[in-house]
């Protein structure tokens, strides 16, 4: 054995001890932020796609629209004559004024600067440069009842 | 042979011209045998005058020409005159046989109205053409001194017709475009230079006594950006504000109506204001006192009441009718300039701070979307001003200020996470240089102890 | 603490020593041991893929808990968890830094163990199951950069997955299969995310436990050439100190480049900035979008650099084949020689060449001139003096190793492999610095 002097083991176990709290600090340093992380946020999940809009399917008349909010943004339910339902962003690409849909026409009108808009969303009259943005709709059926929920997502 | 193809080509077109009745349809496309008109008037032998024979050099650039009619389908006369007969000239140029010539100025319209006019024959080459030029052109100023005599005015060919030489050139009747035609003078981008031919020469119009600098003016304009530049075919020209055949300057309590045709939501507005009335009254011409009427830039919040005016400095806006500050009314001008120009700056610090956070690497995509919805409430704002009344803008730019606030709030957290972890980062290398530290130190110790151990021999090793 | 005085047991450790038989783990922790000598410095690089390789365990797994796979929310949910999650940021910037460095420390730790032959017998299928896992890795890679569905990884992968079309016959297949069909769809996405959660995983287990078992097997293996200094140093406590400081030196490295990649001006991170650039791992840029045009200069992340830029410079035709397909080829080849090394390079090991290895010997030889002689013939073509250059050197470098090997005696270490290695090391440099540069 070597020599060792009375104060190695006070050294050793300092040294020791360092390196325990040194790598106790790490744990802590990787686990409190990884604990933090598991919680989930407020304002619930990811941003995303699709919202449920608040009116059954059945309850839009044929050859209406209807605002609606998507996210924090305005966006609107067309069911045309046929019964078919479609959805658009309701911001008009021209200066976002937000957007009608006019049964006489079977157009989607922007009142500010009346831009026209057809059924595919396409920019048709008017100073709009481009069409509105189209979202895709799922029709779901609610559980126990014959009305269908409208599901709008971003394509 | 080329007599007898062309007889039932004649009698159509004749019969169909005299007596207004339906006629086999010509197609457009393949152009018509060559009648005896063009086979005479392109013949420098036998026509020397260039004037004489230009009409057909042009007729495939004519869009009448291109649907297949010739020179006797507007002009009557005989077609099918056997050239080398030697009363060709007079047979085809038969007033029994309809032939009328050249119009005189003032029989243009009646002239061009003959098949303009006709929905049926009109109706063969588009059946959804209009036929009401005619009618309208005589409600026009246009036409109103044509019939009482004035030859200097507007008449189709005017418009219509080409002008070779330029500007300053009379029009010719040959060579007429289709209004889509891009090279038509009565395109939409075109529209205000033809106008301007008449309308922008002084000397031309000084009997008139009306401005001559509307051309001038509609240069600096919004409009013609958006036409020109922005190639908006449905930005406003001439005619879109003054009619085109039906041309007048519309009416001082139309104005708003006219505009409305497309700026529907401030011309509503307007006319729900009390300012329409006082406007009407006083005979003035409501959206141009403030916004002008040919030179229309965009219009900014400096329209809007809000200071004295300076010295010397055009009056426009508010500043129109109130160029001082006694009048009690005023006191909402300010107000709805301070709140628009609040929200503005609001809007802009908001995107400022958004930028800074972005340029930071901090991920801003969330809060400059909604800051689009301050903007939306701006624009909505603007709109509402043409109420002339505070508390709806008041409503619009609270509702923006809300959303820009929020924006602005998360930009500045943005930034605030960014030095956080700046911070974090110091600290935490801190941490690990202490933890690196200490592994050191214990390692020297073992090592010391280890080599200590070999030193003494394997055995205790 | 010496060996031989053991410890006083806890009732703890005697409890779990009972169930789990743990001493027997101790007893192989106490007597591993690292031999110490000129080369020692590069045994830590193994424990450095080890350990970057758990942090992305670690922070994959967090990300797993928010991620949604799908190309409707894959952008999204990763936009979530870097702007919402409490510590998202950090999460998801380490694993894409570290996946990096992981790819870094790879190649760090092949290369010394290929330059110092450590594959020698008995130790092959240490060997063979590293390149195993290096492709593993590869593949983690790639698949990874896919995940957050943006722009440049859309088109990166739409570039890197058409490279397999090459392939004679099965080729167009391949791509379908990666791909998940014809195009890259939200198919390739969960395709990848299957990989890249699941397959991977469950290979990286079987292949890392094989490896690491091997290794403790047989102990680290020490050059032929190298003297040792010393006994060798215990692994417990002494080795593993070592290792640990570097670990905590390549955390230190990971959270700086995060914090200041992003508003760092490009060469301040250097050199990591002069392989990949920081700033785009971290930005996550615009969501994909199929039927915009791809971005200017789309590549593929770094590490497929030398591949992608080699296959851009190849000609149209060479030799009347199709040019991409000889190269695609070469580089299979390339890959199924790095498998093989400790079979082909007989020598290393002090035994007699036999007829495979010299016939391996010569396959190589002649893969390696052919390559030089392609590259340089297409270098004149397409005129780059440099590329003439290299493939000359490149060809007589071969030629050289060839002849003084043939000159050395048997038993004695060739040089045409490490000659070969640092070909294949020059030409991947050179190859990826073109990339980053054009």
């Amino acid at each position: 054995m070597g020599a060792t002097t009375p104060s190695e083991p006070n050294r050793r176990e300092f040294v020791d001890a360092l390196v325990a709290g040194a790598l106790g600090l790490t744990a802590i340093a990787a686990i409190v932020p990884a604990a933090a992380y598991l919680v989930p946020p407020e304002g619930g999940e990811a941003q995303t796609a699709s919202t449920v809009l608040p009116f059954a399917a059945e309850e839009l008349a044929a050859n209406s629209g209807r605002i609606f909010k998507f996210g924090n943004k305005p966006g609107l339910v067309v069911k045309t004559a046929g019964g078919e339902i479609r959805a658009y962003s309701a911001q008009c690409t021209h200066l976002s004024c937000i957007v009608q849909y006019a049964p006489a026409e079977r157009r989607i009108l922007c009142n500010c600067h009346a831009g026209w808009y057809d059924l595919t969303g396409k920019n048709v009259a008017g100073p709009p440069p481009r069409p509105l943005e189209s979202f895709v709709v799922n029709l779901r059926r609610r559980p126990g009842s014959p009305e269908h929920d409208i599901v709008v997502s971003r394509a | 042979m080329r007599r007898a193809a062309l007889l039932p080509l004649l009698f159509a077109a004749l019969a169909g011209r005299l007596a207004g009745q339906a006629a086999p349809v010509q197609d457009a496309a393949p152009p018509a045998p060559v009648s005896a008109c063009v086979a005479c008037h392109s013949d420098p032998a036998r026509v020397p005058q260039p004037s004489a024979r230009e009409p057909v050099a042009n007729l495939a650039d004519d869009i009448h020409g291109q649907r297949g009619l010739s020179c006797h389908d507007c002009h009557g006369g005989r077609a099918d005159v056997d050239l080398t007969a030697p009363d060709a000239a007079a047979r085809a140029h038969d007033a029994a046989a309809g032939y009328v010539g050249r119009p005189a100025p003032s029989a243009g319209p009646a002239f061009c109205g003959r098949c303009h006019s006709d929905p049926a024959y009109m109706s063969r080459f588009n059946p959804d053409a209009r036929v009401d030029q005619e009618t309208r052109y005589h409600t026009s100023v246009h036409g109103e001194r044509l019939a009482a005599g004035d030859t200097q005015v507007a008449s189709c060919i005017s418009c219509h017709g080409r002008h070779p030489g330029g500007e300053k050139s009379a029009a010719l009747a040959h060579g007429i475009r289709a209004v889509a035609d891009p090279q038509s003078p009565v395109h939409p981008l075109n529209v205000a230079a033809t106008c301007a031919r008449c309308h922008g020469d002084a000397e031309y119009m000084a009997e008139y006594g009306i401005p001559t600098n509307q051309h001038e003016q509609y240069q600096q304009s919004v409009h013609r950006a958006a036409l020109v530049e922005k190639e908006d075919l449905s930005a406003p020209t001439c005619n879109d504000c003054h009619g085109n055949h039906g041309a007048r300057p519309p009416e001082v309590e139309s104005m708003a109506f006219v505009c409305g045709t497309c700026h529907a939501k401030q011309a509503e507005l307007f006319r729900q204001s009390t300012m329409k009335l006082a406007f009407d009254e006083a005979e003035m011409g409501e959206c141009i006192v403030c916004h002008g009427n040919h030179g229309i830039v965009a219009p900014t919040d400096e329209l809007l009441f809000h200071e004295p005016l300076a010295e010397g400095a055009a009056t426009t806006g508010c500043y129109t009718c109130h160029p001082d500050a006694t009048d009690a009314a005023l006191a909402i001008s300010t107000a709805v300039h301070g709140d628009l120009g609040g929200l503005q700056a609001r809007i802009g610090e908001a995107r400022a701070v958004l930028a800074d956070a972005s340029a930071k690497g901090m991920p801003v995509a969330e809060a400059e979307y909604e800051l689009a919805g301050a903007t939306d409430a701006l624009v909505e704002a603007r709109a509402l001003v043409h109420l002339f009344r505070r508390e709806p803008v008041d409503e619009a730019c609270a509702r923006g200020t809300k959303v820009a606030d929020s924006a602005l709030a998360q930009g500045h957290a943005a930034i605030g996470a960014f030095y956080f972890r700046h911070r974090w980062l110091a600290v935490s290398l801190l941490g690990i240089a202490f933890v690196i530290l200490s592994l050191w130190l214990k390692l020297r110790q073992v090592d010391r102890r280890w080599r200590a151990s070999e030193m003494s021999g394997p055995a205790s090793g | 603490m010496t060996s031989s005085s053991p410890a006083p047991e806890s009732p703890f450790r005697r409890f779990l020593d009972e169930r789990l038989g743990l001493a027997s783990l101790r007893e192989l922790l106490g007597h591993k041991t690292v031999p110490q000598h000129k080369h020692a410095f590069w045994y830590v690089w193994g424990g450095m893929v080890l350990f970057l390789f758990l942090v992305q365990v670690a922070t994959g797994i967090l990300l797993l808990l928010y991620y949604r796979p799908g190309a409707g929310e894959a952008y999204e949910s990763v936009q979530f968890i870097v702007t919402r999650v409490s510590w998202g940021w950090l999460v998801r910037s380490l694993h894409s830094i570290s996946a990096n460095l992981l790819m870094l420390a790879l190649m760090v730790h092949l290369a010394s163990v290929f330059f110092l032959r450590a594959y020698r017998r008995p130790r092959e299928l240490t060997w063979v199951t590293g390149v195993g896992l290096f492709f593993v890795f590869i593949t983690f890679g790639f698949s990874g950069y896919l995940l957050p569905w943006n722009q440049l990884a859309f088109f990166a992968t739409s570039v890197g997955t058409e490279v397999p079309r090459a392939i004679p016959w099965v080729g167009p297949f391949l791509v379908k299969l990666i791909r998940g069909g014809p195009d890259v769809t939200g198919a390739t996405l969960s395709r990848f995310y299957g990989l890249h959660v699941a397959i991977l995983p469950a290979l990286t287990t079987l292949l890392l436990g094989a490896h690491l078992y091997l290794v403790q097997r047989h102990g680290m293996s020490v050059p032929r050439d190298a003297q040792e200094k010393g006994p060798p140093m215990p692994f417990y406590p002494n080795f593993l100190l070592r290792d640990m400081i570097g670990w905590f030196v390549a955390l230190g490295v990971l959270i700086t480049i995060i914090v200041l990649a992003p508003t760092a001006p490009m060469g301040a991170l250097f050199p990591f900035d002069v392989l990949f650039d920081p700033k785009h791992l971290l930005e996550l840029g615009t969501k994909a979008d199929p039927f915009a045009s791809a971005p200017e200069g789309i590549k593929p992340e770094w590490s497929f650099l030398f591949m992608y830029q080699t296959l851009k410079l190849l000609p149209a035709k060479l030799a009347g084949l199709d040019g991409e397909m000889v190269g695609v080829l070469c580089f299979g080849a390339g890959a199924l020689v790095l498998v093989l090394v400790p079979f082909l390079d007989r020598g290393a090991s002090g035994l007699r060449p036999n007829a495979f290895s010299r016939l391996g010997g010569a396959a190589v030889v002649l893969i390696g001139l052919v390559m030089a002689g392609l590259g340089t013939w297409s270098m004149v073509v397409l005129g780059q003096p440099l590329g003439v250059a290299g493939g000359v050197l490149a060809a007589t470098w071969i030629v050289v190793s060839v002849l003084l090997d043939l000159r050395r005696g048997a038993g004695r270490p060739s040089l045409l492999f490490p000659s070969l290695g640092w070909l294949a090391v020059a030409f991947i440099v050179v190859m990826t610095a073109i990339g980053r540069i054009t």
